[in-house]
C-alpha cells in the first residue's frame, strides 16, 4: 500500500515536464489568484461583524424563505435569517478551524515523518506502519466514527479531523528527509561531527520543507470540506450556527429555495479552489530548481 | 524476486488489518457514554450487582489488553456486534446494504474512466492549449466542490427543474423490490424478469453515478494526462515519430500502452475516494448503501454499526491496494527488483 501511495505522490510530480516559461506564467498567474481568494475571504472572516448587513442569528419571521433581493442578496432561511451575513460569518467559523487543524496536523505529522526518516530502521519501520493504519480509513468514515465516540460538535470534529490528516504529513516528510539526507551539505556535516538532532532540525528540515508547506496549503482546503462534511451529516456544528456545511444541510429538502443550499456551497467551492490555487503556485515559488529553470 | 514482493505486501496488509481492529477497539473505547445504558433499562443501570454480572459476562471487568484479543477473536469470527438500532448483527446488516454501495462505486468508476481517461489524452495531445486549460479547470472544479452540494446542486436541476432524471432513492416510489437473490437490485430485477423494475434502479443510479465519477475523474486525467505527457517524451515514440507513423498510431499503439500503466494504479488509488466520497452521496441521493447506514447510525449513536462499516470500508481499502500492488508487480517488471 505505501509503494501505491509513493506512486500517486510520484505521478503527481509528472506535471513538471512541462514547457518552463508557461508553465511559470501558469503558476505565477495560479498564485496570484489563490492570494486573491484566500486574502478576500480573510478579510470577510475578519471583517463580517463590520460587513454583513444583518446579525446571522436574529430571526425575522415576517420575511422566511425569501428569495435573493436588493435587501437579501442570498436570500433568506427558513427562520428569516439573512443568508447573506450567514455565509460571510460562515468563514469566521470554517477558515480558523481549517487552519489551526492543518497547522497541527503538520506539525504533528512532519515531526513523525521526520523522525521516521532520520532515524530509519525499527524505529522508520513502526511509525510507517501506523501512519499505513491510518491512511487505511477513508477519512470521512474514521472522522465521522471519531466525532460519534466523542459526541457531537465542532471541537470534536476538529480533532476527528487533525486525527486523519496527520499521516500524509509523515509519509511526505520522512520521503523528503530521505532524500535531503543523503545531499553533500549533510554528509559533510555528519563528518564535522554536528549532532544528530541538530542535522535533522538546522539542515535536513529547511530544506525538506517546502513540499510539506503546499501540501498544507492544499490540505486547508481539504479540511474545510471535511468540516462542512461533517456539520452536513450532523456531527460538526450546531443548527443556528452559520456553518456552511450545516447551512446546506438546512437547505437540501426544500429545491423550491434553492438559495438556501446554493450559496454556503458557492463560498465552500470557492475557498477551496482559493486554497487549490494557492498551493499550487507556491509549489513554483518555493522549489528553487523550478525557479531556475 | 517475485515471490519476496508478494510476501512483504503480504506481510505488510496483515499488519494493516492488525492495526484497523485495533484503531476500531480503542475509537469503542473512547466513548464517554456508559456501555450499560445503552442496553439495560434505566432501573437496572442503577443497580450494582446486575451491573457487576454484566460487566463480567461481556468481560468489561477484564484489562484491556485482554478485552482486546476477545474483541479480535470475535471480528476474526465475523462477529462485528449487534446494531442499537436495527437490533440485528452488524455484519447481517453490512451484507444487506454492500450490493448499493458497490454499485453505486462501480458506476461511479465507470463514469471517472469513460470521462477521465479521454479528458487526460486529450489535454496531453493538446499540451498547453486552450483544452488543456479546459481540463485543468475541469477537474479543479471538481476536486474543490464538496460532493454532498454537488449532489444537491445536481438533484435541483436534472431532478426538479428539467425533470430528466429520477429522484433520490433506488427505485421509482411505486415499485417494490425484487426478491432478494444477489442483493444487487438491478440483478435481481433481471433474475426475476422485472426489466421495467431494472430499468428504473438504471435511471436512478445514472445521477449519483455521475455526481461521484466527476469528483475522482480529476484525478485519473491528471494522471492520464501527465503520464502519457512524460511517455511523448521517450525515445521510442521520437524514433516513430521520425519514422513518419501516423500521430494517431503513434499516440494509441505506442504511447498510450505504457502510460497507462500509473493510471490503472491511480484507479485502484481512487477507491478510497470512492468509498469516502460514496458516504456522502448516499446521504443526498437516499441510496440505501453501508454509507447512508453509517451516517445514520453515527447520528443515531449506533457504536456497534459505524464501527463496522469503519472497520469494512478499511479492510475493502487494504485489499484493493493489495490486489493493485500485485497487478502493477505483474505489469511493470522493474517495480519487483526494488
Amino acid at each position: 500500500m505505501a509503494e501505491a501511495v509513493e506512486r500517486l505522490a510520484r505521478a503527481a510530480e509528472w506535471s513538471l515536464p512541462e514547457a518552463p516559461r508557461q508553465s511559470r506564467r501558469r503558476r505565477r498567474g495560479a498564485l496570484w489568484v489563490g492570494t486573491t481568494i484566500v486574502g478576500a475571504w480573510t478579510l470577510v472572516a475578519a471583517l463580517a461583524p463590520v460587513l454583513a448587513p444583518h446579525s446571522p442569528l436574529d430571526l425575522d419571521v415576517m420575511s422566511r424563505l425569501e428569495p435573493p433581493s436588493l435587501r437579501h442578496p442570498f436570500g433568506t432561511d427558513e427562520a428569516g435569517r439573512d443568508h447573506f451575513s450567514r455565509v460571510m460569518y460562515g468563514a469566521r467559523i470554517t477558515i480558523p478551524i481549517a487552519f489551526v487543524v492543518i497547522a497541527l496536523a503538520t506539525l504533528v505529522g512532519a515531526s513523525v515523518g521526520a523522525v521516521a526518516g532520520y532515524a530509519g530502521g525499527k524505529v522508520d519501520e513502526i511509525l510507517m506502519r501506523v501512519v499505513d493504519v491510518v491512511l487505511a480509513f477513508p477519512p470521512i468514515v474514521l472522522a465521522m466514527a471519531i466525532t460519534a465516540s466523542l459526541g457531537a460538535g465542532l471541537r470534536n470534529a476538529m480533532l476527528a479531523i487533525l486525527l486523519v490528516s496527520w499521516p500524509e504529513f509523515s509519509r511526505l516528510t520522512r520521503g523528503q528527509v530521505l532524500s535531503v539526507r543523503e545531499n553533500d551539505y549533510v554528509v559533510a556535516a555528519r563528518a564535522l561531527g554536528v549532532s544528530a538532532s541538530r542535522i535533522l532540525w538546522g539542515h535536513v528540515l529547511p530544506n525538506a520543507f517546502p513540499p510539506v508547506v503546499v501540501k498544507a496549503t492544499l490540505d486547508v482546503g481539504n479540511a474545510i470540506v471535511l468540516t462542512a462534511a461533517l456539520s452536513f451529516i450532523g456531527l460538526g456544528a450546531v443548527p443556528p450556527a452559520p456553518e456552511w456545511g450545516a447551512m446546506i444541510a438546512a437547505g437540501q429538502t426544500k429545491f423550491e429555495y434553492w438559495w438556501a443550499a446554493t450559496f454556503p456551497g458557492l463560498a465552500i467551492l470557492s475557498v477551496v479552489l482559493g486554497f487549490n490555487f494557492l498551493g499550487d503556485g507556491l509549489q513554483d515559488r518555493l522549489n528553487p530548481r523550478l525557479r531556475r529553470d | 524476486m517475485l515471490l519476496s514482493y508478494l510476501g512483504r505486501r503480504l506481510a505488510l496488509a496483515a499488519v494493516a488489518l492488525f492495526g484497523v481492529i485495533l484503531v476500531a477497539f480503542l475509537i469503542a473505547h473512547m466513548v464517554p457514554a456508559d456501555p450499560l445504558a445503552m442496553v439495560l433499562s434505566d432501573q437496572a443501570t442503577k443497580d450494582p450487582s446486575v451491573r457487576a454480572a454484566y460487566m463480567k459476562r461481556w468481560g468489561l471487568d477484564r484489562p484491556l489488553p485482554e478485552q482486546f484479543f476477545a474483541y479480535l477473536r470475535n471480528v476474526s469470527k465475523g462477529d462485528l456486534g449487534e446494531s442499537f438500532t436495527t437490533r440485528r448483527p452488524v455484519l447481517q446488516d453490512l451484507r444487506y446494504f454492500l450490493p448499493a454501495t458497490v454499485t453505486l462505486s462501480m458506476a461511479a468508476l465507470l463514469v471517472a474512466i469513460v470521462g477521465g481517461v479521454p479528458l487526460g489524452i486529450w489535454a496531453a495531445v493538446r499540451h498547453n492549449r486552450a483544452a488543456d486549460h479546459a481540463a485543468r479547470a475541469i477537474s479543479l472544479v471538481g476536486s474543490a466542490s464538496p460532493i454532498f452540494w454537488t449532489g444537491l446542486v445536481a438533484l435541483y436541476v436534472f431532478y426538479y427543474l428539467l425533470e430528466w432524471a429520477p429522484g433520490p432513492g433506488q427505485l421509482d416510489g411505486h415499485m417494490t423490490l425484487p426478491p432478494r437473490m444477489t442483493g444487487f437490485v438491478i440483478i435481481d430485477a433481471l433474475i426475476a424478469g422485472q426489466s421495467d423494475v431494472a430499468l428504473s434502479a438504471l435511471r436512478h443510479l445514472a445521477l449519483p453515478a455521475i455526481v461521484l465519477g466527476w469528483f475522482v475523474m480529476g484525478l485519473i486525467a491528471r494522471t492520464t494526462r501527465a503520464a502519457l505527457l512524460e511517455v511523448l517524451e521517450a525515445d521510442y515514440v521520437r524514433t516513430a515519430r521520425s519514422k513518419g507513423v501516423d500521430e494517431r498510431r503513434v499516440i494509441g499503439a505506442h504511447a498510450l500502452r505504457n502510460a497507462l500503466i500509473p493510471v490503472v494504479t491511480v484507479i485502484g488509488l481512487t477507491f478510497a475516494g470512492l468509498l469516502s466520497g460514496a458516504v456522502l452521496t448516499e446521504t443526498v441521493f437516499a441510496w440505501p448503501g453501508i454509507g447512508r447506514y453509517a451516517v445514520t447510525a453515527s447520528t443515531r449513536l449506533d457504536y456497534p454499526a459505524i464501527l463496522g462499516v469503519t472497520m469494512v470500508t478499511a479492510v475493502i481499502y487494504i485489499v484493493v491496494n493489495l490486489v493493485v500492488d500485485v497487478l502493477y508487480g505483474l505489469l511493470d517488471p522493474r517495480i519487483r527488483v526494488t
